[in-house]
């Protein structure tokens, strides 16, 4: 009963602050920022916190970090368009939300696979803050229940299912899939101190930037293709037609309950701090594949296999506060920003934030919500302006997606290296479609491989090279039989075909 | 006897000329500055060296009412800048946004294209407080008590640090040497995830300023400050590590700014006024304090002498630990 | 002669991704072994920076010889409805040189404009960077018109510095440092 009421009473003390009219307009201008840089591919959210941040030293601590916070979570909101319009991913969330995404612009339906990654963000933004409203007293000892057995096979279930999310052929994923591990491994060794494949590249010894890679596979490939075919059959290519804005009644039937689930999914996997968030979007649209009774649809322009991530993802992002403002420990690089930004207000993120800053702490969780509301408010009308960008033509398109990009990628670390490993990745990219593969399940692998990795061998350290250690703790062996399970069920068919082919041979 | 004297002038006056062959323009400190500044910072943007970077840069617009221009050479733990910064015209006009690593670790423990000792002047020193912290379950509340325990239980405690070769996996190597005892290196990717496997007590022992909160909110048991100064004014309980008995040099980290020390005196001299009198300004002490720095308040000399026992010490134990460049 | 050779080397090209991609893995995959020999492999409880490399790297080279054998055209050969739009539907026939010269062209102006942007950029600021980039990347198709092209590349040259420098707050000069 305390409890409740002290909730509510948080509530309305966070209501006061954030309904404060210059809170407001900072929320709605982080808002906008977040959409424009969430919409660009290549300067994402994490680079224009920290290139902004120093606007925000002037402000009080309160309506600076509602307007980071507005940018983080506009980011998420812009982030889908042009992914879905365009195949144009500028984040690890927005690789999968291409995949269907991207399938129903082609099928005409590019606006409403907006809408509905407006509407399924809107609605995970929404539950998610209220997540954090209710449980961030209660959440930072649970959370700690994760160590590095647990960690580790929670990445190994992120690989396999980015093995469920390859449409063709599994060799082909797998080899993508292990390509990308093998790209994850460039820099130093963590361990040992022992730098990998790094060519004596002084600028590879921090692994490879993620953002050149995604940018260059996607982006820069898609556009070497185009016009490739463009030069061949001396016609421009065609970006796509727009049917309606709104999603039909079918299309909100299948999106509605993979919307519900992506939620759930992202708000658990967003508050583990070592790295559950970058999963949510891609564990969401596993989950939808499997649990779907037409899992060929997906990568045709199913809606779930928008509504899922995309809700996913925002929750994610917005469970992702919850390790930062109860323990102190900012889960992702974008909140290592929101973190050094409390820091230069005074404000020492951790257990005690929500005592000693409740005006603080409420305020910021209340203007979530309300930044949501306000995101779904500016996205909604903004559809109809997106989709005019297809109308754009190819000619004109294709050197303003390559400005954008590549300024972009050059403006995250201000470095002239990102951009020729762009033009690298690029090239990769346009081979691999030459190939008939996928990049994503190489992009994911490229994520998840250090941390794989990382927490396998801090698992042994952990357990002083026994690997007992992973089923004797409860959670890590529960996982563990969820990843036998799931191994068995994607390989049974295959291993069946394969035996009945050897048979009649 | 005039031969001797005759020899002291030809070496004086050669002394002379060597000085100013290598200082043609004797820049004059009262047209200093007479441009914009560039400070190079080594790590991206949002970190503390950039926040640091961006903090001084408004002062000196203040105070010099010069512009700074920050240049981000972000990559390979900043070897990347420092090499850059090597390379810069010593006119006092670009600085470095830097930590002592890049005197004491990074030319240790990879090949690099300067020599800290020679290219490089230290102009401040802000301590970071390297705090040492168990998890609350170990039965120990003192450093001694954590000695007999760790020499009693050997390989059992198990430290986390924010990397291989970093100040924390230094701290634990130095505490093992110091205090012979066996500790278990862990090492994360950065220090949030160290402090995080510390609460949790997937480690046990943990270094770091980070370490305070955790400390004030009970998650962790404070053994000690390490350092053979003063106590942290935030933690005035806290022992140092010099009072438990560790005496002598204690593994430290420090944010500074660095100018070639091939720059002309005068100018060196007015960059380290104008930074010292930023450091007296108060909106700035407040600003250091929370993110949990110490200014160290020394002379150019001092400083220099404390970048040479870092680079001295650090050498050591980078020896010693086999993390020395190949 | 000079025909047929282009006709083999198209055939190679575009008809057996498979092969190709196979190749890749193999050579990829095998090249990462060799390097990783450097590095100590260690035990499967007490890894060495070389146990993961090789493990991959000798996976993807054992998929790379299926993928060569023939066994991923069952599966394959059907599928992959998303990439369609990226892959060529119909070969026009022979013309292979003519082909290449145009994939050449394109690589080249858009490849090319990409790795000189990043190496002016730091000295000429951002203006004449993006400038000199839109109008090579543009010159990667056909029939390209000069003027529409430079007045093109001046409207998305103050479009790109007013987007990521007034609005974004990019520390990145935009015209050149003197």
């Amino acid at each position: 009963m305390g409890d409740e009421f002290s909730i509510l009473h948080g509530l309305a003390v966070g209501l006061g602050v954030a309904a404060d009219p210059m809170n407001l307009l900072f929320c709605l201008l982080g808002c906008l920022i977040g959409t424009l840089v969430g919409v660009l591919p290549g300067l994402g959210p994490t680079a224009t916190m920290a290139i902004l941040l120093p606007l925000t030293y002037t402000f009080p601590p309160v309506t600076g970090l509602i307007t980071l916070a507005g940018i983080y979570y506009g980011a998420q909101y812009g982030g889908s368009t042009t992914s879905i319009l365009l195949r144009l991913p500028g984040e690890v969330a927005s690789v999968v939300t291409v995949l269907d995404g991207y399938a129903m612009t082609q099928k005409g339906r590019g606006g409403a696979a907006l809408t509905i990654a407006a509407v399924g963000s809107f609605f995970a933004g929404t539950v998610g803050t209220l997540f954090i409203a209710v449980s961030a007293p209660y959440i930072a000892d649970a959370v700690l229940s994760f160590g590095a057995p647990e960690y580790f096979l929670l990445m190994v279930l992120g690989l396999i299912a980015s093995v469920i999310l390859a449409q063709g052929s599994v060799l082909r994923a797998l080899a993508m899939i292990m390509v990308g591990l093998m790209l994850g491994m460039v820099g130093t060794d963590l361990n040992s101190g022992q730098y990998r494949f790094t060519f004596g590249f002084y600028e590879l010894l921090n692994g490879v930037d993620f953002v050149p890679v995604v940018v260059g596979l996607f982006g820069i490939a898609d556009i070497l293709v185009a016009l490739e075919r463009s030069v061949r059959d001396d016609v421009m290519p065609v970006v796509g037609r727009i049917t309606s804005l709104w999603p039909t009644r079918e299309e909100a039937r299948q999106a509605a309950p993979a919307m519900v689930r992506g939620t759930l999914l992202g708000m658990f996997l967003g508050i583990l701090p070592g790295g559950g968030a970058m999963l949510s979007s891609f564990g969401s649209y596993s989950l939808e594949k499997r649990l779907s009774k037409h899992p060929e649809q997906f990568g045709h322009g199913h809606p779930a296999g928008v509504a899922g991530p995309e809700a996913a993802n925002n929750s994610g992002a917005q469970a992702s506060f919850l390790p930062l403002l109860t323990l102190g420990i900012p889960s992702t690089a974008t909140m290592a920003v929101m973190a050094g930004a409390m820091f230069i207000h005074g404000i020492v993120p951790g257990p005690r934030v929500i005592s000693s800053q409740p005006a603080l702490f409420w305020g910021l969780v209340v203007s979530m919500w309300l930044g949501n509301l306000m995101l779904l408010v500016i996205n909604l009308p903004l559809v109809g302006i997106w989709v005019q960008m297809l109308k754009v033509p190819y000619r004109l398109l294709y050197p303003i997606i390559i400005v954008v990009s590549i300024v972009g990628v050059y403006g995250v670390e201000y470095s002239a290296s990102a951009v020729y490993l762009t033009a690298i990745f690029g090239v990769f990219g346009y081979l691999l479609s030459k190939w008939k593969c996928e990049p994503a399940p190489l992009v994911l692998a490229f994520v998840l491989g250090p941390m794989i990795e990382q927490y396998f061998r801090r698992s042994m350290l952990v357990g002083r090279g026994d690997l007992s250690i992973f089923v004797e703790r409860p959670i890590s062996l529960v996982m563990l039989v969820l990843i036998i399970a799931m191994m068995v069920s994607i390989a049974a068919p295959h291993v069946k075909t394969l035996r009945q082919k050897a048979f009649a041979e | 006897m005039s031969m001797k004297i005759d020899r002291r002038a030809l070496v004086s006056g050669m002394g002379g000329l060597l000085a100013a062959s290598q200082f043609p323009t004797l820049a004059r400190a009262d047209d200093f500055p007479a441009k914009d500044f560039s400070f190079v910072v080594p790590y991206a943007p949002g970190g503390m060296s950039d926040t640091l970077s961006r903090l001084f840069g408004d002062k000196f617009f203040q105070i010099t009412n010069r512009r700074v221009v920050n240049d981000y050479r972000v990559g390979a733990g900043g070897a990347i800048a420092a090499n850059f910064f090597k390379g810069v015209k010593p006119d006092g006009y670009t600085a470095l946004v830097a930590t002592n690593s890049f005197f004491a670790v990074i030319p240790a423990v990879m090949k690099v294209e300067y020599d800290p000792k020679t290219d490089f002047t230290p102009l401040m020193a802000l301590d970071s407080a390297m705090v040492a912290a168990v998890h609350p379950s170990l039965p120990v509340k003192t450093m001694q008590e954590f000695i007999a325990y760790a020499k009693a239980n050997p390989n059992k405690v198990a430290y986390a640090s924010a990397g291989k070769g970093g100040v924390g996996h230094m701290c634990g190597e130095w505490l093992a040497r110091k205090a012979g005892i066996q500790l278990l290196h862990i090492p994360y990717n950065g220090a949030p995830q160290a402090m995080q496997a510390t609460i949790s007590n997937e480690t046990q022992l943990v270094f770091g300023p980070e370490a305070y909160e955790f400390i004030v909110s009970k998650k962790l048991t404070g053994l000690a400050l390490l350092t053979n100064q003063k106590r942290w004014f935030k933690l005035p309980d806290l022992p140092t590590s010099a009072e438990c008995g560790l005496a002598g040099w204690a593994p430290r980290s420090w944010h500074t700014m660095i100018v070639l020390s091939k720059t002309p005196e005068p100018v060196k001299a007015k960059m380290f006024e104008i930074v010292s009198k930023i450091l007296q300004m108060p909106d700035i002490k407040e600003k250091i304090a929370t993110v949990g720095l110490m200014p160290a308040d020394e002379d150019l000399a001092t400083l220099r002498k404390r970048a040479d026992s870092d680079i001295a010490e650090y050498g050591v134990l980078i020896k010693e630990t086999g993390l020395a460049a190949k | 002669m000079q025909l047929s050779a282009g006709n083999c080397r198209s055939k190679f090209l575009s008809l057996t991704p498979s092969l190709a991609l196979s190749l890749f893995c193999v050579g990829f995959g095998g090249g990462a072994i060799w390097i990783a020999l450097d590095y100590p492999y260690g035990t499967l409880t007490s890894m060495g920076p070389g146990f993961v490399p090789t493990a991959v790297a000798a996976i993807l080279v054992f998929l790379g010889l299926l993928i060569g054998l023939g066994f991923a055209k069952d599966d394959g050969a059907a599928a992959h409805k998303a990439a369609d739009a990226s892959t060529e539907k119909s070969e026009p026939e022979a013309r292979g040189i003519e082909r290449l010269l145009g994939t050449g062209r394109v690589m080249l102006f858009i490849l090319g404009a990409i790795v000189l942007f990043g190496s002016i950029v730091r000295g000429l600021g951002l203006a004449i960077s993006v400038f000199v980039l839109v109008v090579l990347v543009s010159y990667a198709r056909q029939r390209v018109r000069l003027m529409p092209t430079l007045v093109f590349a001046m409207a998305v040259t103050i479009a790109a510095c007013v987007l990521f420098v007034t609005l974004l707050g990019l520390e990145t000069p935009i015209l050149p440092r003197l």
